[in-house]
């Protein structure tokens, strides 16, 4: 590959110096544009699985999943779902390059890269990340919820990890929420949470699993869903959320929301236009069965602009920085990728669960 | 065995198959540096961000074409390097009022993680800014892309003697800055 270091390239005082306070320094990325990275690699892994060069056997192929209306057959394969996230999101839609982007610097044979514009997500995203949509939003979630942060070595030295849990590693598979939060379950219960996005194509994958084992997870377990509300888009979705529960239905409609978004291509949300979101989420509303003064009345409502509140309020006590992400009693948080997969996450969710009966 | 299975490169070569963990875990490991590479050079939180989320999405897109002829990170500061280049074509001259947008706009950012640091630390990271564009450019692909002279001198289409002369007058630079703070 390259050439080996020489003696130029060895750091100096002044570079060690930096490097060892840029890496101390606070600032980082924001959650939003993160989010954004790792949901547009998973659109991608999509097709480089179904291209034809790199399929394995075994892997599920969106266009045929989009097909597919048999309940049995989804939840034989669920467990491929998720590691193939795939929705075809209009965000993220192919881009074509364009000619003011400079020549991009390509790796060996690789072939040109082209710096194109962002994908209509990525689009969506930026402009949620510029200054003036931050000095809106401003409410971004701190990054510390990863398994490569410094802040893990701490969470996982809290004591307290039952033995139940041997086979799975505090810090790796999930991490230890210091200080633990309070849960809103009674005596005996053990509440999980999961922290979600109707327009995320993971959490779209996952809501057969989730289903299936809410049907069947023990008594024990009390299970709510928190709509993350990072920026302007995730707001307009939670608060459709909130609005769909105030009026009874949340639950009910809670897979027709993810359809209408993540194969209707229908987002419910118009960026920067409250009266054409609103008009978007009162059409989806009517459709299936709410009135008009009905679904005005409780979008209205006082007490749903709360619960959005409330839910941006946890999400940033959980530190929440992806989703789906699954708090467990208030003390363990965890993820698809931490568990090691679909079907890992929802034994290391029922083993956390366990863990905290009392 | 066990390590080359995780370098960058088999990492890369696993997310071209489908593989999004392995994605994910090159994040991990790169998301920071790439960063911090272009908020030095921009200055600004938001741009920073738009120009990470480019980067990366240029890494996607060329995932399927993929072969590990370098060091992955060369060539990922490489596209970092040229997502710079491109901004500054499109907003010369636009560096201070993004400055003091970004100060109104997003106040809790800098002020607290600097004030934490100290200010020498302060001075330093402050001075990294102030440097001459490409001599700043060649000090982060240094400092926070760990390249060699050599990469450098490939990645900005320049000479190895250049690169050297660059970082040379960058750490010097840095030094009198620092000199001159205490």
């Amino acid at each position: 590959m390259n050439a080996p270091p020489t003696h130029d390239d060895l750091p100096d005082q002044v570079t060690e110096a930096y490097r060892r306070l840029s890496a101390m320094e606070g600032a980082r990325p924001s959650a939003e544009t993160r989010l954004a990275i790792l949901t547009e690699a998973s659109r991608a892994a999509r097709t480089h699985r179904s291209d034809g060069r790199s399929i394995r056997s075994g892997h599920w192929k969106w266009k045929a999943a989009a097909s597919i209306a048999v309940a049995g057959l989804i939840a034989a394969l669920s467990s491929q779902i998720f590691r193939s996230p795939s929705t075809p999101h209009t965000h993220s839609t192919p881009v074509p390059p364009t000619a003011a982007s400079p020549p991009a610097p390509a790796m060996g044979p690789v072939a040109p890269v082209i710096l194109a514009a962002p994908a209509p997500a990525a689009k969506r995203v930026a402009a949620a990340s510029t200054p003036v949509a931050r000095a809106r939003s401003a409410r971004s979630a701190p990054l510390i919820a990863t398994t490569a942060d410094a802040d893990s070595s701490k969470a996982v030295s809290e004591p307290g990890v039952s033995s139940d849990l041997g086979r799975w590693l505090a810090g790796k598979n999930y991490q230890v929420l210091s200080p633990s939060q309070p849960t809103e379950v009674p005596a005996g219960k053990v509440e999980v949470i999961e922290f979600f996005w109707y327009a995320c194509p993971n959490c779209f994958a996952l809501e057969p699993t989730i289903e299936r084992w809410r049907a069947s997870k023990p008594a024990y377990i009390e299970f709510r869903r928190i709509p993350v509300t990072w920026n302007d888009e995730h707001r307009a979705h939670a608060h459709l959320f909130y609005t769909l529960q105030a009026l009874g239905k949340q639950d009910a409609l809670q897979g027709s929301v993810f359809n209408e978004i993540h194969e209707r291509g229908d987002l419910l949300y118009v960026p920067g236009n409250e009266q054409g979101t609103l008009h978007e989420q009162l059409q989806f509303a009517k459709a299936n069965g709410i009135s008009e003064a009905d679904f005005i009345t409780r979008y209205n409502d006082v007490n749903v602009q709360l619960k959005v509140q409330q839910a941006d309020d946890l999400a940033r006590r959980y530190k929440v920085d992806r989703v789906p992400t699954f708090a467990i009693d208030g003390r363990y948080v965890t993820d698809a990728t931490m568990a090691g997969g679909e079907s890992q996450l929802i034994q290391l969710i029922d083993d956390l669960a366990a863990s905290e009966k009392h | 065995m066990a390590e080359a299975e995780d370098s960058d490169e088999a990492l890369m070569v696993r997310y071209a198959r489908g593989d999004v963990q392995a994605f994910e875990s090159l994040y991990q490991r790169h998301e920071l540096r790439v960063w911090r590479y272009l908020y030095r050079s921009v200055c600004n939180h938001a741009t920073a961000d738009e120009l990470l989320q480019e980067v990366w999405f240029a890494v996607i897109r060329s995932a399927s074409g993929y072969v590990a002829s370098a060091r992955f990170t060369t060539w990922l500061f490489t596209l970092a390097r040229h997502q710079l280049i491109d901004r500054h074509r499109r907003t010369k001259g636009q560096h201070s009022s993004d400055a003091i947008e970004e100060i109104s706009a997003n106040p809790r950012d800098e002020p607290s993680s600097r004030a934490e640091l100290g200010q020498h630390a302060d001075a330093l990271i402050a001075a990294v800014e102030q440097l001459p564009d490409e001599q700043r450019n060649a000090f982060l692909l240094h400092a926070e892309g760990e390249m060699t002279l050599q990469e450098i001198a490939v990645a900005t289409g320049t000479n190895y003697e250049t690169v050297k002369s660059r970082l040379r007058y960058a750490r010097g630079k840095l030094r009198q800055l620092l000199q001159e703070h205490v």
